[in-house]
């Protein structure tokens, strides 16, 4: 995602606007996935302590029922999809490079991957 | 539209302003809007707020369901009172009404993006919503008051963030024709015998709200008219004192 497409940046925000979106309530996304509304508005406004933010596959969940890129909510959650944290054991080096490039330069690596997947 | 002060703001006013509400919630959502009126989904879609279930601090004798929380535009409602809800739904449709209600026609939006004087305080004040519980303390206080100086900083201290009579007025007529538009009333009221307690009752569950927020809003509405003192209902004032007159 390049900085014009720009989301919100926290999780709450995030999960509050894509039940919006499907026009569910609270209380109804809460009984889609079994969780409690009252928890689920917390988490909404970040009204929560760490112990008690969502787990990785309430998240996963979460995701499903919404439609959602699971790999987004993760990271808004401050959570590592595991095939990316395990590739950035595999190779600390480059993850550590590209950490450090500015947007535009994320931007232009980025085109370049795209184009090489187109031609394959 | 301008908005009246609430002290003069007409049941007119109030039943523009929620049909409105309801007619941009159908537009958005592509739905045709029935009893029960979905009043969650309304607060949060048209009036873009957002729902916290939270534990609210009482003084004691107090009773608070909910506040709004203007500046995060949020309807905090009280977690602690999660049995009182689930037991009487209605209750809540008619918190969450009554909170929407000071956001949509109490509130000074102009004011809430202004910097605070005294800079950002974090918790702004939260205007509560008390039974009637809370009145009877603070009735109770309030005349020992006149006499006592410790009664008297008792009853400041219980009032301050409680609705005015104007705003405890206007945001529960907004709650009423909220939840009980009045084509939707006249519409369901051919399903319900409107002239026996059995059928108000069936009518309330419908509409999935309090008997007495019912009956309040089928007299506002000219629907009934149950003289004072009285469990009789009549379908009208008229007719009560055409039956009257007959004797």
């Amino acid at each position: 995602m390049s900085k014009q497409e720009e989301k919100p940046k926290r999780f709450g925000e995030r999960l509050r606007e894509l039940r919006k979106a499907k026009n569910l309530s609270q209380r109804a996304l809460g009984e889609l996935i079994d969780i409690d509304f009252t928890y689920l508005s917390k988490i909404e406004s970040e009204k929560l302590d760490f112990a008690q933010y969502p787990s990785e596959p309430l998240i996963r969940k979460l995701a499903e029922a919404l439609d959602a890129d699971v790999d987004e909510l993760l990271l808004l959650a401050k959570k590592i999809p595991p095939d990316i944290r395990d590739r950035v054991i595999e190779r600390p080096d480059a993850f550590r490079k590209i950490a450090s490039v500015d947007d535009k330069t994320l931007d232009d690596i980025l085109k370049q991957i795209e184009r090489k997947e187109r031609g394959k | 539209m301008n908005k009246p002060p609430l002290r003069f703001m007409r049941n007119e006013y109030i039943e523009d302003v929620t049909a409105k509400r309801i007619r941009e919630y159908e537009a958005k959502a592509g739905v045709t809007v029935k009893l029960p009126v979905p009043v969650e989904e309304i607060i949060e879609q048209v009036l873009d707020l957002t729902i916290l279930w939270d534990a609210i601090e009482e003084q004691p004798g107090e009773l608070i369901l909910g506040g709004l929380q203007a500046k995060k535009r949020t309807i905090l409602l009280n977690e602690t009172h999660l049995p009182l809800f689930n037991e009487k739904p209605g209750l809540l449709r008619s918190t969450m009404g009554h909170e929407a209600g000071h956001w949509d026609i109490d509130t000074d939006k102009s004011s809430l993006d202004g910097a605070s004087l005294f800079g950002d305080e974090g918790e702004e004040r939260v205007a509560h919503r008390h039974a009637s519980k809370s009145d009877d303390l603070i009735a109770v206080l309030l005349s020992l008051a006149h006499h006592n100086e410790q009664a008297y900083r008792a009853y400041k201290k219980l009032t301050a963030g409680q609705d005015t009579p104007d705003q405890k007025s206007a945001v529960d007529r907004y709650q009423s024709a909220l939840l009980m538009p009045s084509w939707l009333m006249k519409e369901a009221a051919t399903r319900h015998d409107l002239t026996c307690w059995q059928g108000l009752y069936r009518f309330a569950e419908e509409a999935q709200v309090n008997i007495s927020n019912l009956v309040t809003r089928l007299h506002r509405l000219g629907m009934i008219f149950i003289p004072k003192g009285s469990k009789r209902i009549y379908r009208s004032e008229d007719e009560y004192r055409g039956q009257g007159t007959l004797f």
